[in-house]
């Protein structure tokens, strides 16, 4: 549905994406996460014709967004990060509105978005998350196969937030392809099936989510030793093929390892055969937090 | 189209933009008899002890056609000002406000944006300065004596009407320029007032859309020749600002966030 590659984007001389590249395929949700000032909203901008990229291709539902004459052309439901809707109008006059045709079953979506009570309050009387909502019913108001979110869920509450991710499972049920951006990755792991990260403008990783967990997301085990680890311990533990990553700290030591069965008991017959009397040990496994927070300072590393 | 021109009908009214408009217009048209029949005469005899009615009748047009001539001198001055400033975020305030982007992305097209704010607002204006100079021709010829035919007025009421549509569709270029509602209404009223001082001074008026307010303040009806030239170049010059407003927003980047 979308195929991004080498899209650049300059303001001036800030080069706000340099060399993006991503594909969205139908029927997935994409999660497309970032800091702020990333490049997310520049890349949605382009990727629904509201803005025009410098240089680079990107097909959105099989037209170049460089051919087209009008957003509209690209056939797509967006939800900008902040909607912006005329707040004298009531809900039901703004999908009508945008309907076009005054025909459009506007009762239904705002029953979806569950907005069906405030269907005759205006708009500019509604709080951040029923904005949202209605953004959301605006995006669908023409049904579009694809839908292009920015920041759904940023800045609203719990409940709200919880609201606009069922909505996005929702709308993978009913087939469509949703691409939508955020810097809430608890938001990503509950609903996404592919996950792009971009930071300074370029894109760090592209992965299904599940593919991305199974490399990425590997055991640790945290141990505390019972006296001070002696000098040789971890370049003796690190070359060992069970072993992904050893760090120590006076008597603390955090070892990644590709099993967490097999390197548990591993692990304690090394320190056992050691004599390193073990005061506990504890298994965690990273989050996409932590993967986010490695790649972004991977980048910002190799920007400095 | 029809949804566009609803939307339109729908800001008019909800904003208060027609009522603000209506009544400037008629609160000039009722105002501007009784200032001359009563207000200045009391003032100025008040200053200028001595002076009588009838070296004042002398030294002012006290009749129907000179109030008319007031108020469509105050039309032009007062009016323009208050129609920058309450139709100068029209076009400018959406872009600002992104109020544009929901509608682009949902298949609205710019021309039918464009033409329903100049249809809506356009018939507007174009009926307003001619009601309320029939409010004013009734009201002054009550106080004074009906010394101008009613044809006359009406033709006037549309030149000037006419001149305002071409002041909102250069408010909607300068909108789509500058982005703020403010510059655009400011610059669209220097504008206006530089073109009437311009006409004036090099005698192209003729040439110009400031004529229809030549042709407007004689109040008698125009002969074929002294009113085509104005209004074909306003008609002209109505159909090149849309165009290039057009033009603007097809190159304008959306969902810009504003400059903090």
């Amino acid at each position: 549905m979308i195929i991004i590659q080498d899209l650049h984007k300059s303001f001036g001389s800030f080069a706000a994406l340099r060399g993006i590249s991503l594909t969205v395929r139908r029927g997935e949700i994409y999660g497309f996460i970032g800091q702020n000032g990333a490049g997310k909203t520049t890349t949605m901008n382009i990727l629904t014709g509201l803005s025009h990229p410098t240089s680079g291709n990107c097909r959105v539902n099989g037209r170049d967004v460089r051919s087209i004459r009008h957003p509209s052309e690209l056939q797509i439901g967006y939800l900008p990060e902040n909607p912006a809707f005329y707040a004298w109008m009531t809900a039901g006059e703004t999908l009508t509105y945008l309907s076009g045709t005054g025909k459009a079953d506007t009762g239904r979506l705002l029953e979806w978005v569950g907005l069906a009570d405030a269907a005759k309050r205006k708009v500019g009387g509604f709080s951040r998350g029923m904005r949202q909502r209605l953004g959301i019913a605006a995006a669908l108001v023409h049904d579009p196969d694809l839908l292009i979110l920015d920041e759904p869920s940023s800045a609203l509450d719990p409940e709200g937030r919880s609201d606009v991710l069922r909505l996005i499972r929702e709308l993978k049920q009913r087939g469509k392809t949703v691409f939508f951006s955020t810097h809430i990755l608890s938001d990503v792991e509950r609903v996404c099936d592919t996950v792009g990260i971009i930071a300074g403008g370029t894109m760090r990783l592209e992965k299904p989510l599940l593919e991305l967990q199974r490399q990425h997301i590997v055991p640790v085990f945290d141990l505390r030793l019972a006296r001070p680890c002696p000098p040789d311990l971890a370049d003796d533990l690190k070359n060992h093929p069970l072993v992904l990553a050893i760090e120590e700290n006076e008597d603390q030591l955090t070892v990644t390892v590709r099993d967490a069965a097999a390197g548990s008991v591993w692990l304690m017959e090394q320190l056992a055969t050691r004599n390193l009397p073990v005061v506990s040990l504890t298994q965690h496994t990273p989050t996409l937090e932590d993967i986010f927070i490695r790649e972004v300072n991977g980048h910002e590393t190799g920007r400095a | 189209m029809k949804q566009d021109v609803l939307k339109e009908l729908r800001y008019g009214l909800r904003n208060n933009r027609f009522l603000i408009l209506a009544a400037f217009m008629l609160f000039f048209a009722i105002a501007t008899p009784v200032m001359i029949k009563v207000v200045l005469p009391q003032v100025m005899m008040s200053q200028m002890p001595g002076l009588t009615m009838e070296t004042l009748e002398q030294m002012m047009d006290m009749t129907q056609r000179g109030v008319l001539l007031g108020y469509m001198g105050d039309q032009f001055e007062i009016g323009s000002l208050v129609i920058a400033l309450t139709l100068c975020g029209l076009l400018a305030q959406e872009i600002h406000d992104n109020t544009l982007v929901l509608p682009l992305c949902s298949g609205k097209r710019f021309a039918s944006i464009v033409l329903a704010k100049l249809l809506v607002f356009g018939l507007a204006l174009l009926l307003l300065p001619g009601l309320s100079l029939l409010v004013c021709y009734l009201y002054a010829g009550l106080l004074f004596d009906f010394t101008v035919g009613l044809a006359p007025v009406l033709v006037s009421g549309l030149l000037q009407g006419l001149f305002t549509v071409f002041m909102l569709s250069g408010l909607l270029l300068t909108g789509a320029l500058l982005k703020k509602p403010i510059a655009a209404g400011l610059t669209t009223l220097l504008a206006t007032y530089g073109l009437y001082a311009l006409g004036s001074l090099l005698k192209l008026n003729t040439y110009l859309p400031t004529g229809l307010l030549v042709e407007a303040q004689k109040l008698t009806l125009p002969a074929f020749g002294d009113w085509i030239g104005p209004v074909a170049i306003t008609v002209v010059g109505v159909a090149v600002f849309t165009y290039l407003t057009l033009l603007r927003l097809r190159r304008l980047e959306w969902n810009a966030r504003a400059a903090t």
